[in-house]
């Protein structure tokens, strides 16, 4: 994988990561302090000499009193910790669907124009709080982005909701988090962060409907994506290619990755995946495309300009 | 001690259950509060949710306190197992208490309830 | 109570409840009816004893092929994108790993160690119920093992241990390896209640005279806890499995959101019972550790009282924790406080237990041997353990590391280190008790030294792998995620780890031998367990009156040996033990416990076949083989409920015990309390998710397009109700009046008659309404609730038909009464569950409406 992008939590980019990392260095330093302590103790105990103990203060004090006073400021600064994640923020009405699917991810944005559908890359501003609206067309899955915040599970019949803001531009990696069949550890994708202004361009590129092309190879490939039956499942905005089944390819040849995450978008890789993607992603769900070798290059040509 | 294992149960383990009592009330009352939408409403000014959790606590509260003054009153000075028992009340109820309190604080300290 | 200047031998002497000499063959008498049986006849013994040793291995088993599946995991992801094994396969092996040893090894192992201690600890000769433990025995081994073959034929459930639909329902997982999970855990559920009802009865009803529940070991208080634990946590998964199964089966729509259901119910179900697993799970051990490390300190345990009150916390507290597992799911953030406010709160008691170790171990003069090793190394892991737990339950950074590596640490460094190390433990102190000797001490230090350093080895870094974003359950991973090195790391430590187990296990092979009689109490310590024993437990049955009884009382095992404490003997000639008061330890009457028989083997066989032929849709061989564990269980029953077959026995200090009772003071009755107290909290879970789904289910209840039928069939399906009832309470009363069988039958008839027509008018009450349970989880809950009950109506039809058939064969009488006992108090029950169904369904949506 060449394009390198951070799924650390320990690398907060975001405001929520930033909250809850502060939170974490908190929990691991309170949880070393007390295991030295206990842990001294109890080694001590094991090998000193017999000795009287005070032991009404030992178990009171060590198991009750103390224990009790730590856990009410740890609850009270869990709670205050909550609180400051679910402040909205000032809401500037950027609302993004993500739709968890086996084993890929529809994105749609929301735009005044209309929609935009896309898949398996999430595009954000810097800066800006958006609102992401989470569901499942199929099973659960879980949406995490652990440079930028927690997760929000996607679960069918109910639509759940993250106020997601990055800090920093950059590309981020999130990954479902919850186990969803066969191909759940290569459902990932690639999070874009742009700058306020590049968002905004990137957000009218995306759009657009596709472009045709000059290219002879990649027309002759238009006709046959169709007649391979690609556009049963997929759709290319601007054509005649309106399927719902598989993520929408419109600008596929702009992401930085193939397969949700599990390859870099090259043409080998896409002609790789177009004729087997089972050989790469066994068990999901596109079928092998049987074609002659001219045809596929057709394809793959066309599927390769679609930026 | 009596000899009735109903009765044992039930005072020894008395101030936890008003704990689960209290836990319970609050759990389900804010849970059909959220997805019927009454969540937001007021009564004297304070949302529902968290003037029913104060109820709870004061009443889970108020039945350990009982428990336990009965426990640390009514204790004899000669029966093991008398004194086993009001000792482990103590106990129980002291624990029992700290969960009571601790259950409180999320309808002091959450702001968006529902959220 | 002796004369002043006797000297102490013969002061105690006087005071014992048997005089000396015993008479002539009254030991041999003892030996005879308790012998173990030899060779392969071995499979039909009931006692504890051979039926602990049996489920501690097989027990063991289950972790060393749970532990080969965790190895096969840690090779494939020992290196980023391998494929040693494929994503189906390891799909699989990962769910297995956790099923098997969640279901199949760690609940088992430790109500094995309980079978296995339990009596003796007590001062018991056997459990309550030696045959309903061998039952529970033989069908959790043949249908675990069973289980388990499914990994070689392909068909092992692949969807994770807690199985969410709708990845597991019919639409995603249409194959069988969903049902051989839901069906397959179905004869576990059974084993864990029937050990529950035993503990719980035993525990309270057989200690040894003199053992109010003040000087109980410790261990008996956790074990009392699990039980009461297992009663109320099972039920809700009971039931989950049974809705996910006719789910799949049938297409009733539980956990589908578009017809009504809701896949977040299943998780509620699922965590209400898989949160208190976990302390069921670790409170056993805490107990065998509060049982250790006095012997191993030489000092009575500090704080007896508030570990008491600290283990009733943790198993009350346990049960509201369950929601910190789905903190992510969109729950309210005030509920999401509330699940975190109990998970903090629960750590207290737990604080308790641990510092009365440690200010125990403080006290004392530790003697360092494997035993106190293995401590040690529970000690040092379960606080970790202990500590990540607390950092899950704070909310936001459950967030991140919710359904990541770092969960997986957290719950192998709690149950690795909170219920495995303390096994360990356990097994090389109580050794001694198999085969009079102990252990190798070099081996066993070598294995805690290579299953310390494995084990954190192989786990610690996993904290630092999920928070480095690796989510679980992935069958391989990207490189450059920064999770390579990580994961090689742990694969090594997992092989250390392995090959501690493996030093174990060899050195359980070479120097764990059982023998009959053994006296070995080879760490001087304490409780009754170490007493002389052989095949019937103790020679006589001690009295007590110290929490510490050989400490208190050095001659204690001599004289027990020699007979001078109670029941030195059979007085009956078959196998006996006293049962004492619940609360003080009185002695009430001598129960006659049923001796070896083929007939639990063939039950658990017939019960394992019955569930594991449905799973494979052989439906006529599935019926063959619950006939034959009916049958058999019937066979096993007639032979129960002998009435009083012989005059009072004289126990000894005077005492004239009976040898039979009946009502509330009979252990079967207490035996069947706890039965419908699990069947009640099954009824109320499945009253729990449909008011579940009416609170998810917006707009009116029942939802448009479903209507409740008319209130006056309600009414009159209720009063049918109740008719049943007032029959059966006019049985009662014909039976103590010694009445002609005829009119007792009648009474029964009509009785069964009335409660068959109350479910019939409420089913025709929906029909006619056609309401159709594959159409809305409306209709399938309310079906739900009148199936639960139909199956009720034909137990107490069946319970009816068998009580009858002993009154016409004349073993039914006033003073011979418990089997009528037992289905009144079932029957009883069923009226209550029918009535509280009505006014879930019928009244309760009228008053909201």
């Amino acid at each position: 994988m060449q394009v390198s992008a951070s799924q650390s939590a320990f690398d907060p980019a975001g405001a929520n990561a930033v909250l809850i990392d502060r939170l974490s260095s908190v929990l691991y330093i309170g949880a070393a302090l007390i295991f030295a302590i206990v842990m001294t103790l109890a080694v001590v105990a094991v090998f000193r000499r017999a000795s009287g103990v005070p032991t009404r203060a030992w178990v009171l004090g060590g198991g009750v009193a103390i224990p009790a006073v730590v856990l009410t400021a740890l609850l009270a600064y869990a709670l205050a910790v909550g609180n400051a994640l679910s402040d909205e923020g000032p809401d500037c009405g950027t609302i993004i669907h993500v739709n968890g699917k086996r084993w890929w991810w529809e994105v749609r944005y929301e735009q005044p124009a209309g929609a935009i559908v896309s898949a398996n890359e999430l595009h954000l501003p810097v800066g800006r709080t958006v609102k992401l609206l989470l569901a499942s067309d199929d099973v659960i899955h879980s949406f995490w982005v652990p440079a930028l915040s927690g997760k929000v599970d996607m679960i069918p019949g109910r639509v759940n909701h993250l106020m997601l803001k990055a800090d920093k531009p950059g590309v981020y990696r999130a990954q479902c988090a919850e186990f969803c069949g066969a191909q759940h550890a290569f459902m990932a994708m690639l999070v874009v962060v742009h700058e306020e202004g590049e968002y905004e361009r990137w957000l009218e590129r995306e759009a657009r409907p596709a472009g045709s092309s000059t290219d002879t190879q990649a027309q002759r490939g238009a006709a046959d994506f169709t007649s391979a039956g690609c556009a049963a499942c997929h759709t290319v905005r601007g054509t005649s290619a309106a399927g719902r089944l598989g993520p929408d390819l419109t600008h596929v040849a702009s992401r930085l990755t193939l397969g949700a995450g599990v390859l870099d978008n090259n043409r080998a890789s896409l002609a790789g995946w177009i004729s087997n993607s089972q050989a790469v992603k066994p068990g999901n769900l596109m079928p092998p495309i049987k074609v002659p070798v001219e045809t596929l290059h057709a394809i793959t040509a066309y599927v390769a300009g679609l930026e | 001690m009596t000899d009735s294992f109903v009765r044992t149960a039930l005072a020894l383990t008395g101030a936890l259950l008003a704990w689960a009592a209290d836990f319970v009330f609050v759990y389900v009352f804010a849970a059909i509060a959220c997805e019927k939408g009454y969540a937001g409403k007021t009564v004297a000014g304070a949302g529902i949710v968290p003037l029913a959790s104060l109820v709870a606590t004061f009443a889970a509260a108020g039945v350990t306190i009982w428990l336990l003054r009965a426990a640390i009153r009514g204790r004899p000075a000669n029966d093991s197992c008398e004194v086993f028992a009001s000792k482990t009340k103590v106990a129980v109820g002291a624990l029992a208490m700290i969960a009571i309190g601790l259950t409180a604080l999320p309808a002091l300290l959450v702001r968006g309830v529902c959220a | 109570m002796s004369s002043a200047g006797a000297s102490p031998a013969a002061a105690a002497e006087d005071s014992l409840p048997n005089p000396l000499p015993r008479p002539q063959g009254e030991l041999e008498a003892l030996e005879r009816v308790w012998k173990t049986p030899r060779g392969w006849r071995i499979f039909s013994a009931v006692n504890n004893t051979t039926i602990g040793l049996f489920y501690i291995g097989t027990a063991l088993l289950f972790l060393v092929l749970a532990g080969v599946l965790a190895l096969l995991m840690r090779t494939q992801l020992a290196v980023p994108d391998n494929d040693f094994l494929g994503n189906r396969a390891y799909n699989q092996i990962f769910t297995m790993h956790g099923t098997v040893m969640m279901f199949l090894f760690a609940v088992p192992v430790v109500e094995a160690v309980a079978v296995f201690l339990l009596p003796n600890m007590l001062g018991a000769r056997d459990l309550p119920f030696p045959r309903l433990s061998a039952y529970a025995y033989w069908a959790y081994a043949i249908g675990g093992l069973a289980f388990f073959c499914t990994l070689f034929f392909g068909v092992a459930p692949d969807g994770g241990w807690f199985m969410y639909p709708p990845l597991t329902s019919y639409t995603y997982a249409p194959d069988s390896g969903a049902d051989w999970w839901l069906l397959g855990i179905g004869f576990i559920e059974i084993s864990a209640i029937a050990g529950a009802i035993e503990l719980v009865v035993g525990i309270l009803r057989t200690r040894a005279p003199g053992m109010s529940l003040a000087k109980m070991p410790i261990f008996a208080w956790a074990m009392l806890v699990v039980g009461a634990m297992i009663v109320f946590g099972f039920p809700p998964i009971i039931l989950g499995t049974l809705l996910l199964e006719i789910e799949r089966e049938f297409h009733w729509p539980f956990f589908i959101a578009e017809k009504g259901g809701d896949a977040v119910l299943w998780q509620h179900l699922f965590w209400l019972f898989g949160h208190p697993e976990v302390y069921i799970i670790f409170l056993p051990a805490a107990g065998m550790v509060s049982m250790i490390v006095p012997a191993m300190a030489r000092v009575p345990l500090v704080g007896y009282r508030c570990i008491v009150a600290a283990l009733l916390a943790v198993g009350v507290l346990s049960m509201g924790l369950w929601a910190h597992h789905m903190y992510a799911t969109g729950m309210p953030h005030l509920s999401t406080a509330l699940f975190s406010a109990a998970s903090m709160a629960v750590t207290i008691p737990t604080g308790i237990q641990l510092f009365s170790w440690i200010a125990t171990l403080w006290r004392g003069e530790v003697r360092m041997a494997s035993p106190s090793w293995f401590l040690l190394a529970f000690l040092a892991t379960f606080v970790i353990g202990g500590l990540t737990g607390v950092m899950l339950a704070v909310v936001p950074f459950d967030w991140q590391a919710h359904d990541t590596y770092f969960v997986v640490a957290h719950l192998h460094y709690v149950l690795i280190g909170g219920m495995v190390f303390p096994l360990f433990a356990a097994l090389y102190y109580w050794a001694p008790l198999v085969g009079g000797r102990p252990l190798s001490e070099r081996m066993g230090k070598w294995a805690c030294a290579l299953m310390f350093t494995g084990f954190h080895v192989t786990f610690f870094p996993m904290h630092i792998t999920g928070m480095l974003g690796m989510p679980r359950r992935v069958y391989t991973y990207s490189a450059g995620l920064g999770w390579d090195g990580l994961n090689l790391v742990s694969t090594m430590g997992a092989f250390v780890l392995a090959a501690g187990v493996l030093v174990v296990l060899v050195d359980i092979a070479l120097h764990l031998r059982v023998a009959g009689k053994v006296r070995a109490n080879v760490w001087d310590s304490p409780t009754l367990e170490w007493l002389p024993a052989d095949d019937y437990g103790f020679r006589s049955i001690p009295r007590v009156d110290h929490r510490y009884p050989l400490w208190a009382r050095p001659s204690l095992a001599d004289e027990v040996d020699s007979g001078q404490h109670y029941l030195p003997g059979t007085a009956t000639g078959g196998r006996e033990t006293i049962v004492t008061s619940p609360v003080e330890g009185r002695p009430q009457y001598v129960l006659i416990l049923t001796g070896d028989s083929w007939l639990p083997l063939v039950a658990g066989a017939g019960t394992a076949a019955f569930f594991l032929l449905l799973t494979a849709k052989l439906h006529a061989p599935a019926v063959l083989g619950a006939l034959v564990a009916l049958g058999a269980i019937f066979r096993w029953l007639w032979a129960t409920d002998r009435g009083a077959t012989h005059a009072p026995v004289d126990v000894g200090d005077g005492l004239a015990l009976p040898v039979y009772a009946s009502g509330p003071q009979a252990h079967s009755w207490w035996a069947m309390v706890v039965l419908m107290l699990v069947d009640g909290t099954v009824c109320a879970s499945l009253l729990f998710s449909y008011f579940y789904l009416w609170t998810v289910t917006p707009g009116a209840w029942p939802p448009a397009g479903h209507a409740l039928p008319a209130m006056s069939s309600a009414a009159a399906a209720a009063s049918l109700w109740l008719a049943s009832s007032a029959a059966l309470s006019w049985a009662n009363h014909l039976l103590g009046r010694q009445s002609s069988k005829g009119a007792l039958a009648l009474a029964v008839c009509v009785g069964l008659a009335c409660a068959v027509a109350a479910l019939c008018v409420q089913w025709q009450g929906h029909a006619q309404n056609g309401l159709d349970p594959t159409v809305h989880a409306y209709a399938a809950a309310v079906y739900a609730t009148l199936a639960y009950q139909a199956l009720h109506v034909v137990v107490i039809a069946i319970m009816g038909a068998y009580t009858l058939a002993r009154a016409f064969c004349g073993l039914l009488a006033a003073d011979r009464r418990v089997t009528f006992d037992n289905t009144r108090l079932l029957w009883q029950y069923t009226i209550g569950q029918g009535l509280a169904i009505i006014a879930a369904v019928h009244v309760l949506p009228r008053l909201a409406g």
